[in-house]
């Protein structure tokens, strides 16, 4: 049976290894960024879906007002 | 994809146009001072250059000098619509499977290359920062066009 852990240990880790070293080399190339420049993959695409993640923020947060000023929106100061 | 080995450098000769699928006609190069760009419809600094390549072209074309851009847009529908929408005045090709590209190895988009009326790669100009670049692109070509055809 510790023979069969072994063998597994082994094999697992070898795994992990290749899954590690498949990700060394990926370099995205200048004339590849065409998806990354999609209007899709902008943060600010959706005005709606913004407004609700900012009503969902400060209503956990507390932080209304606390985007994109120098105040947390504490009231500390 | 797989890239080249070595990027393109100073002294190399025109691509091989046969070697890669391209849509659009490349121009007779024969004898020319060719700029070859690459550009993306999704690159705003290659959208910018457009006007400024496309007076270039229209100067310096009684002198032989031929600007191909080359399109690495993946999608055909993007490269036709950006050439409706904004008419560079110069050859136009894309290529389809990005292997031209891949031999090129821009560092930048956009980049142009710069070739004599040999056929060798004289200069590469990384990127477009407006009339800095205009300033470097004439001071490499306006020697170019004066040499005579080998």
């Amino acid at each position: 049976m510790n023979r069969w852990k072994r063998v597994y240990s082994l094999l697992v880790m070898v795994a992990m290894a290749a899954g590690f070293t498949g990700c060394q080399n990926v370099n995205v190339q200048p004339w590849e960024k065409g998806l990354l420049a999609d209007y899709t993959m902008r943060a600010d695409r959706d005005k709606l879906h913004d407004a609700m993640s900012e009503h969902i923020y400060f209503s956990r947060e507390a932080s209304s007002g606390g985007r994109g000023v120098g105040a947390s929106g504490c009231g500390c100061n | 994809m797989v890239a080249a080995a070595v990027a393109a450098d100073v002294g190399d000769p025109l691509p091989d146009w046969s070697a890669h699928e391209l849509e659009g006609q490349v121009p007779d190069l024969d004898g020319k001072v060719v700029m070859i760009d690459i550009w993306a419809s999704w690159c705003a600094p290659c959208k910018a250059s457009f006007p400024a390549y496309g007076e270039l072209q229209q100067e310096w074309a009684d002198e032989g000098f031929v600007i191909v851009a080359i399109s690495v847009d993946r999608k055909a529908r993007d490269y036709t619509k950006f050439l409706v929408q904004n008419d560079p005045g110069f050859a136009t090709v894309r290529d389809v499977n990005q292997s031209l590209v891949a031999i090129l190895e821009p560092p930048a988009m956009p980049t142009s290359y710069i070739y004599g009326r040999d056929g060798r790669l004289r200069a590469m100009h990384e990127g477009y920062r407006g009339k800095s670049t205009l300033e470097t692109v004439r001071a490499d070509v306006l020697p170019l066009l004066k040499e005579t055809q080998p």
